[in-house]
């Protein structure tokens, strides 16, 4: 069907002696279909090409605007298309001067977010400007000009009154992407004034009567940057802010909206949000986060307004508003008050399942105030869970994690629940129902809560209560597969019911100190990491008993053995739980490194920075791949993440002693990874190639060894008050003593040791330690340095073991820094720093 | 020509909506209301203003109705069977199929009331049948000059606003209309017109709403609870309109929450406009559209008939009940029976006239409510009052003017201090010319008019292309890219005698107008000391002769005006336009010669040319050199 529909389109374009639509309809059946391949894409581009220039002469304007207008579509479904696309539009626009600007403006705005802007000559015009130059690179435009980028901007913003809807939907795109430049162009004050006046300018178009107009407009608004504060308040009220009132900002040059008052952008997502039209307000929504991230006061107001969406007639606004509240909750900025509640809680009975679970996402990272709200929370979950049991994992699962988040206002809802559920008493009370389950869950909850144990008052908890939970056993352990097994949970539960409260059963007292003792590291190594365990749950689709470890190589085993599983999720994009789960083992790894000198130490310490890179790594991968997210935009400069996932690939591949090859092979494709991604920020063709790449398993073959130096200046008293009022005495030429204790970890004596000392940036010289003539000190040695030493500046070679004792300029204190390297070519950092002088 | 607007009702306040409006010659009334608050003849617009003859026939093109609103359609039988108007009427197809109802509900109240009849059941049949439907954005055309065009509106089922114009003139009149949307109505929707007039509605002139999701969360929020706690809810209404949004809200939290609470709607008025809603989708918001391919949206799932024996059946319900205001009728009976429990609700409506026991209920917290003379009521029910309002508030007024940016705009439908403040605010904030005329007041302002003109094809050529300039920053002197798009831009509009009017390019002009080109240029001729000259030649060591004085003077202006570009052209010295020679012309005309014959011999003249763009420059050269002659 492809073919034959090329065919045709081709014969047409070559035998059509007068202008007609129809290649450009079979042109546009073959691009909106999915399937076409990019061969016939290709073929359709150059037919084209051929066309623009042969047979256009009769009637060029109205045969080229819908080849521009093609064009235009292909490069938004096809992006890879565009540099040729550019090239089409840059030869068109040589060969037929008279495109309308119209057509141009059309053009543009639809090219700029995806490809390189076409050269100067697309607006033949522009070349007279003196200082005008465009910079084509590969993926980004650089425009060098500010008058230029003022020009554009202002211009779009004039046709944003446009009387065609479909001109002031691009002019929306327009200024935005223009806005954007500026802003970026501009410095200080000047900057802001313009990233507020942008904001404005695009607050002002979500009052158009087009619906199409304010989807685009909301659109813009989610994408962009900073805008002052008071403009984002201004924003949530329709009456005009006592503060806003007369200010004015850049508007246009001409014509009679000429300032721009900031009292424009009133109401403008109190708009959006109650706009007739779902698309509208699902946009809405979510250009709210951007702001809400920024600025808490924002967040406090958008909430109130976002609560009240959930009142919304349309599934995919609710889910939107609270999508936007769970990324608020992520920021911090999430603060709930009791007049949100009703609302609120109505979401965790909503009809719509995905909306019920969206809204105990976000209520599980929800800090709640104080008992009222608390329970009502707690009310409202055991309604949500007696209307509709088959959320019960889900719920139960919540309860216990509320539970744990608010453990005191937790013990005072089971203290005024308990006598109800007194068998002795003579109330009929039903042992199965949905509410007991959840009442237990927040009471077996309690003790495990986090922080603050000793605060809370355990004992108040009928220890009863834990032999209740026996009884539905399973129940609970379903929903608590993520945080502990069955076994534990009994475990904990049996404990639980003998340790504590008005209830006699401690028997054996020394007994009964193990198994608590026992159980607390048993169930303490589980729950860290609830998110991680839950995440191998679902790829696993194991039951959740691996092995309970109580050391630390059972533990090491389990993450190099489950890291594996992590990639594909990167994949999936999960990077909020890839993070998640990486910072919880590594934490959890974090309480078994006592001392680094021991043997299995090194193991840890190697798993520690092997986890270390994997997250570099994530964090480098998710920027590359989805360079548009706003989460990432958050999380750092990637040339900075780069740098640090360098740095600790080299360390782990230097550091360590008795790798096996498996080992620092792994290691080493890791660093391949590392810079092809580096690479792949230029040519974006090279990500292809990592499409196969997997983290693989690691299992420790030999006792490997970490490497570690320890510099400790000597006579502490000595320099005790080297502060900058009194530096150290260090003139130069003269001989100066500065004793230096050195300790090394698991270096062999047939290293180099150098100590490099510098000062002033210029100043550098090495000293070289011979490790042989301290030998017998056992492992520490007292060197005691000189300043006559011979300078090897320029002969720093691959060979050289180093000591790098810098000084700094300011000369407050001393930084050591630390090189060792084996036999081959490393490079070794990393320093400790015993003692600041 | 000009445009004229005579207000026959709502100037300055609300009630019998009627402007009549002449614009190119043509006459349309818009809408044609009567006021409730009147009895006497100040009930109807004062017709007689518009003809003194009474021929309305040919005084108006047509009349224009908005919607279904007595205010706004209630004089039109009389105005068409008792005053005899015959020209077209429109209206749009869901206000010609209620309004009948509305007028005949009206007319039964005034014979109710043993009022005079002002018009027969037999009058609202054969208006209606004079009137001619229109669709929403379908272009009518009156006759060969007018033409009209609907607009969506919100407000009510059916309300529109009329886009009409006349040649170059066009205006918008919007009747009432809401420029947030509601459950079961869209907002209003136009597109962006070039308009001379726009005569808009201002009923909340200063009030500017918060969102309406906080009043909808508040009736839920009280009808959740009472009927959370076994209590009945009673909700007096409208038969058209609230009802349904009312409805509509609360049918679709049933569903969300998954109440089963019942809903029932009274007898008779409601089902029926239901009926009309269900008929009259295409009028309905997109919410209700886009459902309706699955379910239509007055469909209400959880709404029942009600009956008189469940008035008293224990257990929680919902209740619509007519009329409004709990005057009489149903909704009063209904208010008897369930007033007294504490555990009811009964929600009152935003508005609600002095006497009636909604009124009384508003006014204060009363615990009794007398209904007449032997029967008292105890009120011990919550009270919960709506305020949902079908009308725009200031801020969407200001939003459409501003959308719409018409020349002119004229306030009707609200109150005089209000709609001040509003006009202040559309003058200074848009910069739009505003008028609030009373009743019979006229406003006239000249129209549009255009005049066609020829173009040379030089001139389209040039205004094709996109048009860029680089004008000249005066204060830092770069140039700053000025992107427009004037495809008008400088051309010259040419009127010859007996010719059609023509715009032509710049360049084209003088071969058309046959003349030359002649460019003004200054002249100045001065003379320096040529002792001097000849001392600063040796310093810089040139040979003798007329060449060499202008050697020695390049030498000196190039340290001054070297940036400038100054050119040595054979003779001559050149900056720009500015051009300096050696005159040896004792007869220049341009010469300034003040000096003294005897002196006369030592001097060398110079004839210095330029034109009035380089001034400046020429003037700071001049200095320069008579300051070597120092």
């Amino acid at each position: 069907m492809e073919q034959k529909l090329l065919s045709n389109f081709g014969q047409i374009c070559k035998n059509q002696t007068k202008i007609s639509l129809k290649p450009f309809s079979i042109a546009r059946t073959l691009l909106v279909n999915p399937s076409t391949s990019d061969q016939t894409i290709s073929s359709i581009l150059q037919n084209l090409e051929t066309l623009s220039t042969a047979v256009a002469a009769s009637n060029p304007q109205f045969y080229h605007l819908h080849v521009i207008t093609l064009l235009c579509e292909i490069s938004i479904v096809r992006r890879h298309f565009s540099p040729r696309i550019t090239t089409t539009l840059h030869s068109l626009s040589l060969h037929c001067p008279n495109i309308t600007p119209r057509a141009a403006g059309l053009a543009l705005s639809t090219s700029v977010p995806y490809i390189p802007l076409p050269r100067p000559t697309w607006f033949p015009r522009f070349q007279r400007g003196p200082r005008d130059c465009f910079y084509l690179s590969a993926s980004c435009i650089v425009v060098e000009d500010r008058g230029m980028i003022e020009g554009c901007y202002l211009r779009a913003v004039e046709l944003l009154f446009d009387t065609e809807e479909c001109v002031r939907c691009s002019a929306v795109h327009m200024v935005s992407e223009w806005g954007k430049f500026l802003v970026a162009n501009s410095e200080g004050k000047s900057k802001r004034d313009w990233s507020d006046s942008l904001y404005v300018q695009l607050c002002s178009m979500v009052r158009d009567m087009s619906m199409n107009v304010k989807i685009e407009a909301f659109n813009a608004l989610g994408k962009l940057g900073i805008a002052s504060e008071y403009i984002l308040m201004q924003t949530l009220s329709k009456k005009v802010l006592p503060i806003t009132k007369e200010k004015t900002l850049h508007g246009q040059l001409s014509r009679k909206h000429s300032n721009l008052p900031a009292s424009t952008a009133a109401g403008a997502f109190i708009h959006g949000l109650e706009d007739e039209f779902h698309e509208v307000r699902s946009c809405a929504c979510y250009s709210m986060r951007m702001p809400a991230i920024l600025s808490a006061d924002f967040a406090t107001g958008a909430l109130g307004l976002l609560m009240d969406v959930l009142n919304d007639d349309s599934v995919v606004v609710r889910l939107q508003a609270l999508e936007t509240m769970h990324h608020m909750a992520v920021y911090g900025h999430l603060k709930v008050q009791e007049m949100h509640m009703h609302m609120f809680l109505g979401a965790l009975i909503d009809m719509n399942s995905s909306i019920r679970f969206t809204a105990r996402k976000v209520l599980r990272l929800t800090k709640l105030h104080d008992l009222i709200l608390f329970k009502l929370v707690v009310d409202s979950l055991i309604q949500s869970l007696e209307k509709y049991p088959q959320d019960e994992i889900d719920v139960l699962s919540l309860v216990f994690d509320i539970g744990r988040n608010h453990g005191s206002f937790a013990i005072s809802i089971i203290k005024e629940f308990f006598p109800e559920m007194d068998p002795s008493s003579s109330c009929n009370w039903d042992f199965n129902s949905s509410k007991t389950a959840a009442h237990l869950v927040l009471a077996i909850s309690v003790p495990l809560s986090h922080g603050k144990q000793q605060q809370l008052d355990l004992d108040s908890i009928p220890s009863i209560i834990f032999s209740y939970a026996v009884t539905i056993l399973g129940r609970i352990s379903r929903s608590l597969t993520g945080v502990m097994n069955q076994d534990t949970l009994l475990a904990y539960l049996s404990h639980c019911s003998r340790s504590s409260g008005p209830h006699p059963i401690e028997l054996m007292k020394g007994e009964d100190k193990m198994v608590e003792d026992d159980v607390a590291t048993k169930i303490d190594s589980q729950i860290t990491c609830p998110v991680s365990v839950r995440l191998d749950m679902v790829h696993n689709n194991n039951d959740g008993d691996f092995e309970t470890h109580d050391n630390s190589d059972n533990y090491i085993k389990f993450i190099l053995a489950n890291i594996v599983q992590v990639w594909p999720l990167m994949k999936f994009g999960c990077i909020h739980e890839v993070l998640t789960t990486l910072r919880s083992w590594k934490e959890e790894l974090a309480t078994f490194i006592t001392d680094p000198s021991c043997q299995s130490s090194s193991h840890l310490t190697f798993t520690s920075q092997y986890l270390d890179v994997v997250k570099l790594l994530s964090k480098v991968w998710w920027h590359v791949m989805c360079p548009m997210d706003l989460i990432c935009k958050e999380s750092g400069n990637l040339g900075y993440i780069l740098q640090k996932l360098e740095n600790k690939l080299r360390e782990l591949q230097h550091r360590f002693i008795g790798l096996s090859k498996e080992e620092e092979l792994h290691i080493q494709e890791l660093t391949h990874v590392a810079s092809t991604l580096k690479s792949s920020i230029f040519n974006e063709s090279l990500i292809k190639k990592l499409e196969f790449f997997s983290l693989k398993e690691i299992i420790f073959q030999k006792n490997i060894k970490y490497m570690d130096a320890e510099v400790d200046v000597g006579d502490k008293y000595k320099y005790k008050y080297n502060d900058w009022l009194n530096p150290i005495p260090f003139v130069a030429g003269l001989p100066v003593g500065i004793p230096l204790k050195i300790r090394l970890h698991n270096v062999a004596i047939e290293t180099k040791l150098w100590v490099k000392m510098t000062m002033y940036e210029k100043l550098r010289e090495y000293v070289y330690v011979d490790l042989k003539q301290f030998e017998g000190c056992e492992k520490e040695w007292n060197v005691c340095l000189r300043r006559r030493l011979m300078v090897l500046e320029g002969m720093v070679g691959p060979h050289m073991s180093l000591f790098i004792f810098a000084r700094k300029k300011r000369c407050s204190f001393l930084w050591f820094w630390l090189f060792v390297a084996s036999e081959e070519f490393c490079w070794l950092e990393g320093f400790r720093l015993r003692q600041i002088l | 020509m000009a445009i004229d607007c005579l207000v026959l009702g709502a100037g300055q306040e609300v009630g019998k909506s009627c402007v009549v409006v002449s614009i190119n010659g043509k006459r349309i009334m818009f809408d044609c209301g009567m006021h409730m608050g009147y009895t006497d003849h100040n009930r109807y617009p004062d017709f007689s203003l518009i003809s003194k003859s009474g021929d309305f026939n040919n005084a108006l093109s047509c009349i224009i109705i908005t919607h279904f609103h007595l205010d706004h359609i209630g004089a039109l039988p009389y105005f068409t069977e008792v005053c005899g108007y015959n020209g077209p009427i429109y209206m749009t197809y869901p206000t010609k199929a209620l309004a009948p109802l509305m007028l005949e509900d009206y007319r039964k109240v005034m014979v109710g009331r043993g009022e005079e009849q002002q018009f027969t059941h037999e009058n609202i049949i054969d208006c209606m049948k004079k009137v001619t439907a229109v669709d929403l954005k379908q272009n009518v055309q009156v006759d060969t000059d007018l033409q009209i065009r609907a607009y969506y509106a919100g407000h009510v089922l059916g309300a529109a606003m009329f886009y009409a114009c006349v040649g170059d003139s066009a205006m918008v009149y919007t009747g009432d209309y809401n420029m947030t949307p509601d459950r079961h109505l869209g907002a209003a929707q136009i597109d962006r017109l070039q308009l001379d007039l726009l005569i808009t509605e201002s009923t909340y002139a200063t009030t500017i709403r918060d969102s309406k999701y906080a009043r909808e969360r508040e009736f839920l929020k009280a009808v959740h609870k009472c009927v959370a706690n076994g209590g009945k809810v009673l909700i007096p209404t409208f038969a058209l309109g609230r009802a349904q949004e009312l409805c509509i809200l609360l049918d679709d939290y049933w569903e969300r929450m998954n109440l089963k609470v019942p809903i029932y709607f009274s007898a008779g008025l409601t089902i029926q406009a239901n009926l009309y809603y269900k008929v009259l989708i295409n009028w309905t918001s997109q919410k209700v559209k886009d459902t309706y391919a699955t379910r239509n949206a007055f469909d209400f799932k959880n709404v029942h008939q009600f009956d008189r024996t469940l008035l008293d059946a224990p257990g929680p319900c919902v209740l619509f009940a007519t009329p409004g205001m709990i005057s009489g009728g149903f909704s009063l009976e209904v208010f008897k029976h369930w007033a007294p429990s504490e555990s009811n609700l009964i929600t009152l409506p935003g508005y609600c006239v002095a006497g009636t026991v909604g009124h009384k209920l508003m006014s204060g917290k009363p615990t009794t409510v007398d209904l007449d003379k032997d029967t008292r009521i105890d009120v011990r029910c919550q009270i919960h009052q709506l305020s949902f309002s079908p009308h725009t508030d200031a801020k969407g007024i200001m939003d459409l003017v501003k959308f719409l940016s018409p020349k002119h705009v004229i306030l009707v439908h609200g109150e005089k201090p209000k709609m001040d403040l509003l006009k202040s605010r559309i003058k200074s904030e848009l910069g739009i010319e505003c008028y609030d005329p009373a009743n019979t007041e006229t406003v006239s302002f000249p129209s549009t008019h255009f005049i066609k003109s020829d173009a040379s094809n030089a001139f389209i050529r040039s205004s094709l292309t996109p048009n860029f300039k680089f004008p000249k920053d005066e204060i830092t002197d770069t140039p700053s890219l000025h992107v427009r798009d004037e495809r008008v831009s400088e051309g010259i509009l040419t009127m010859g005698k007996g010719q059609k009017v023509k715009v032509i390019h710049q360049d084209e002009l003088v071969t058309m107008v046959g003349g030359g080109k002649t460019e003004v240029e200054f002249g100045y001729c001065f003379g320096l000391n040529l002792c001097r000259l000849k001392n600063i030649s040796k310093e810089v060591r040139v040979s003798n002769g007329d060449d060499s004085l202008l050697c020695v003077l390049n030498t000196k202006l190039s340290d001054e005006f070297g940036e400038l570009g100054l050119r040595d052209c054979e003779g001559s010295l050149e900056v720009n336009s500015f051009r300096v020679r050696v005159c040896k012309n004792d007869d220049c005309p341009h010469r300034v010669d003040s000096d003294e014959l005897s002196e006369r011999l030592e001097r060398v003249f110079f004839c210095c040319n330029w034109s009035i763009l380089d001034k400046s420059i020429a003037w700071r050269v001049i200095s320069v050199m008579k300051n070597m002659d120092l």
